[in-house]
């Protein structure tokens, strides 16, 4: 009866850091550079988008790695136990679903659609970065953040995706 | 005479023969398994050809490209990588009128990290007229492979490029660069 669910016993290696500091795993490294909040998210690079919506926006700008061997990068927000996926929306400008090589930097952003409620909430909302879709009995790197203090911007204009650092 | 005594060599003799025993009995299948996740290499060096997957494969040359170079900011590298480029001749045999198909990979020093080929989008550099950078089925006459990748700073030196074809596996060619 104590055992430990299955989930539990194969859930994901959490390596905590804050923003601005770099968090290695077994076959991934992220750096969270800022967080924004936004009614609009657009990119002004190769492929322009402009992004509307009934929430809001959090605009996640960063700079991932692999550690190993390439891989998929993956990127997602949890809030109060609810996850996003990134948003598809801005094609191939945000940084999610790319692939990473170890130790050449990928730096640009990452788009979540969200409910204003998730900008509202005190809890820290948790940007989670793993290799590959399976994050399972793997490490992932988890940047906790306060986004109802940030101010809401109007618009927030994606990094452009580049190789290297910002 | 104490019991200890009587029975100390025999109960050493098991504590050291014991795992040597199952370590040996369990190795077989550790190389087995160690083969078919990272192959078995076969080293080859610059100029040295080697017959593999219905052709004859021969490292021609290598470089390495600094970012700080007046070819790494030709090719848009940024500080803190380099650009590791290899040669390879590829004579197909043309038997049942096909090329070789493969896979290649830069592996470091001591194997550690790898890399994947790098892309028109991740670089700018100039390429070998009449080179292709991948193996085709449909090529058999003799090409040249020129492969690029992307490194951290530091990785060119000492690496290998690994050619791998599905026909040779568990055997795959590693190339010091």
């Amino acid at each position: 009866m104590l055992a430990p669910s299955e989930q539990r016993r194969q859930a994901p290696i959490e390596i905590t850091v804050a923003m601005g500091e770099t968090g290695t795993g077994r076959n991934i490294e992220a750096t969270v550079h800022s967080v924004r909040v936004a009614d609009v998210a657009k990119s002004d690079a190769f492929d322009p988008w402009i992004g509307e919506t009934n929430g809001v926006w959090v605009v996640v700008d960063a700079t991932i790695s692999s550690g190993v061997k390439p891989t998929l990068a993956r990127i997602w927000l949890t809030v109060d136990g609810v996850t996003y996926q990134a948003s598809t929306r801005p094609k191939s400008e945000s940084i999610d679903s790319k692939i990473v090589s170890p130790g050449v930097p990928l730096t640009g952003s990452v788009v979540f659609e969200v409910p204003l409620e998730v900008a509202q909430s005190s809890t820290p909302v948790r940007i989670t970065f793993g290799a590959g879709s399976d994050a399972r009995l793997d490490t992932v790197i988890v940047v906790p953040v306060h986004i109802d203090d940030l101010e809401r911007e109007r618009v927030a204009v994606m990094w452009e995706r580049k190789t290297g650092w910002p | 005479m104490s019991w200890w005594k009587a029975h100390r060599w025999s109960v050493v003799a098991i504590a050291v023969l014991a795992p040597i025993a199952l370590l040996a009995a369990m190795s077989t299948g550790w190389f087995r398994y160690e083969e078919r996740v990272n192959g078995r290499p076969v080293a080859v060096t610059q100029g040295e050809s080697v017959d593999y997957a219905a052709a004859i494969w021969t490292l021609e040359d290598s470089m390495v490209i600094h970012a700080e170079s007046s070819a790494g900011r030709d090719a848009g590298l940024v500080e803190g990588l380099e650009l590791v480029v290899v040669n390879v001749r590829v004579n197909p045999s043309g038997v049942g009128g096909v090329g070789p198909t493969c896979e290649v990979r830069l592996e470091d020093r001591d194997g550690r990290r790898t890399w994947d080929r790098a892309t028109a989008s991740d670089v700018s550099a100039e390429t070998e007229p009449g080179s292709t950078d991948h193996c085709s089925p449909d090529d058999i006459e003799t090409y040249l492979m020129q492969i690029m990748f992307l490194v951290p700073e530091g990785a060119g030196e000492g690496a290998h490029l690994i050619v791998e074809s599905g026909t040779e596996l568990p055997r795959i060619l590693s190339f010091t660069l």
